[in-house]
This record gives C-alpha cells, sequence and structure tokens, in this order.
C-alpha cells in the first residue's frame, strides 16, 4: 500500500508537516507544466462529503492555489478531471461529455470511495459503480471521504501519469522535458 | 466482516483451512466498526493516508493464510 518511491522517514516527516508535502506537488506541477493545474471539478452523484474536502483544498490551511492549482468552471480549460460519486445513471452522460470537452492530455482521478468502485453503492443498479466503468481512470483516491492530504498525494501520483501522456500527444513539450 | 456495515471486508474459506481476507479500499468508509470489535486487536486505525492507486486492483489488499487444525472453526 505504501508509495514505493517515497522512503518511510521521509513519509513520516511528511505527515507531520503538509507544507512539504504541498511543496513537492508544487515543484512537480512547475517542472512538467510550466504554467498552473487547472482541475475541473465533476460532481457524478457524491453525497458532498468529497466535495468539501476538495473544498478544503482551496481554503486558508491547504490553500493550493498557492502551488499553481486551480478548480475551473469549465472542462474546456481544464487538465484534470476530479470525478466525486459513484456516477450515477443521470449523470452517466453528463461526465462523458465533460470528459471529451477537455483538450488533450487529460487526467481522470477518481476522488473518494464511491467514485473508486461504487463504494456503498456498489451492485445499484442505479449507478455505474464507479467512474472507471464510464472514464479511463488515471489515479484512484480512496477515502469515505479522502482528506486534504491524501488529494494532493493522489494529485502528485496523477501528476506522474502526466509525463508519458505529454509525450504520446506530441504536444511542444517544455524544454527540459524535450532535452533541449 | 459481520461489523463492517459497507461490506469492504470479506474472509473467504478456501477449504482445508486455507483462508483468505481481504479488504476493499473501494468499499470501505474508514468507519471503524471493525477495529472496535476485533477480538486480537489485530485491526487498527493508523494515521496513514497515501492510498492513492494507479490501478483499480490495487485498492483490494488480500492476506492468505494457511489455519493450523485447532483454529479452524467447526
Amino acid at each position: 500500500m505504501n508509495s514505493p518511491l517515497i522512503v518511510p522517514e521521509v513519509r513520516d516527516r511528511e505527515m507531520q508537516d503538509p507544507d512539504r508535502l504541498a511543496d513537492r506537488l508544487g515543484a512537480r506541477i512547475h517542472r512538467l507544466l510550466r504554467r498552473s493545474l487547472h482541475i475541473r471539478h465533476l460532481d457524478a452523484g457524491s453525497c458532498n462529503g468529497c466535495d468539501w474536502e476538495i473544498q478544503a483544498l482551496m481554503g486558508p490551511v491547504y490553500d493550493i492555489q498557492r502551488l499553481g492549482i486551480d478548480i475551473v468552471a469549465s472542462p474546456r480549460h481544464a487538465d484534470l478531471l476530479l470525478v466525486t460519486g459513484s456516477v450515477t445513471r443521470n449523470l452517466e452522460q453528463a461526465a462523458r461529455m465533460t470528459y471529451e470537452a477537455m483538450p488533450e492530455p487529460r487526467l481522470v482521478v477518481a476522488v473518494g470511495a464511491c467514485a473508486c468502485g461504487g463504494g456503498v453503492l456498489q451492485g445499484s443498479y442505479c449507478t455505474a459503480g464507479g467512474v472507471k466503468n464510464v472514464l479511463p481512470v488515471d489515479v484512484f483516491i480512496p477515502g469515505c471521504p479522502p482528506r486534504p492530504l491524501a488529494l494532493i498525494q493522489g494529485l502528485m501520483v496523477a501528476l506522474g501519469r502526466l509525463e508519458p501522456k505529454l509525450r504520446e500527444t506530441n504536444l511542444r513539450l517544455p524544454a527540459r522535458l524535450d532535452g533541449s | 466482516m459481520r461489523a463492517c456495515p459497507s461490506a469492504a471486508i470479506r474472509v473467504i474459506d478456501g477449504g482445508e483451512g486455507r483462508w483468505t481476507w481481504e479488504l476493499d479500499d473501494s468499499r470501505c468508509v474508514f468507519c471503524g466498526l471493525c477495529t472496535e470489535v476485533c477480538p486480537e486487536r489485530a485491526l487498527t486505525m493508523s494515521n496513514e493516508y497515501e492510498l492513492a492507486v494507479r490501478d483499480a486492483a490495487d485498492l483490494v489488499t488480500r492476506i492468505a493464510f494457511q489455519a493450523r487444525n485447532e483454529d479452524v472453526p467447526r
């Protein structure tokens, strides 16, 4: 379960000090994107628990805007789609349309137990049983709801997926990634 | 397993004392009821939060073990 990239002592220190984790996330965003990471948050039938935790990220305690992360109002402006909720039938099409409206390279992050695999609604006829049945998910963040630090760590894992995607899409890469 | 309100914990009897214990993070609501009822304190809550994974299959923690004869419930 532990991330092999992070040695335990470092992880323990980070658990005491959220700023350390946040700074690493900020550095990774700058290295990969050379600009801000724009997130579109999609509520696909969530109970609002996860949404409140995402909202807490924007507050004065975690304050992810200082790292250059912003939550935007349109999927057309977004690099990353944060999906909460188990994707109800009525929101299935909306989730697909939101994904298709995003420019490439795009990332999808499933936030919370419901989005990861249906959660307590697993097997219900009225939900798709998790985001993975509707969209290609890059990172799953379990938790009911996941705490803001777990979300920050999930965003870091997601950014790790961005580098190969940047190469795949043949976009002009930032100079440091290009090797030029 | 009986204490879990969201059926995240599964205990599978493979026969002949082979048991598999599963915790599905994609169902777990972290309520802590399993840790309250655990008689041997095998389950505890921790401050670990780095649970994000790239593959949905990694959300399931699986432990398989062979029970001794006297441990097998009749």
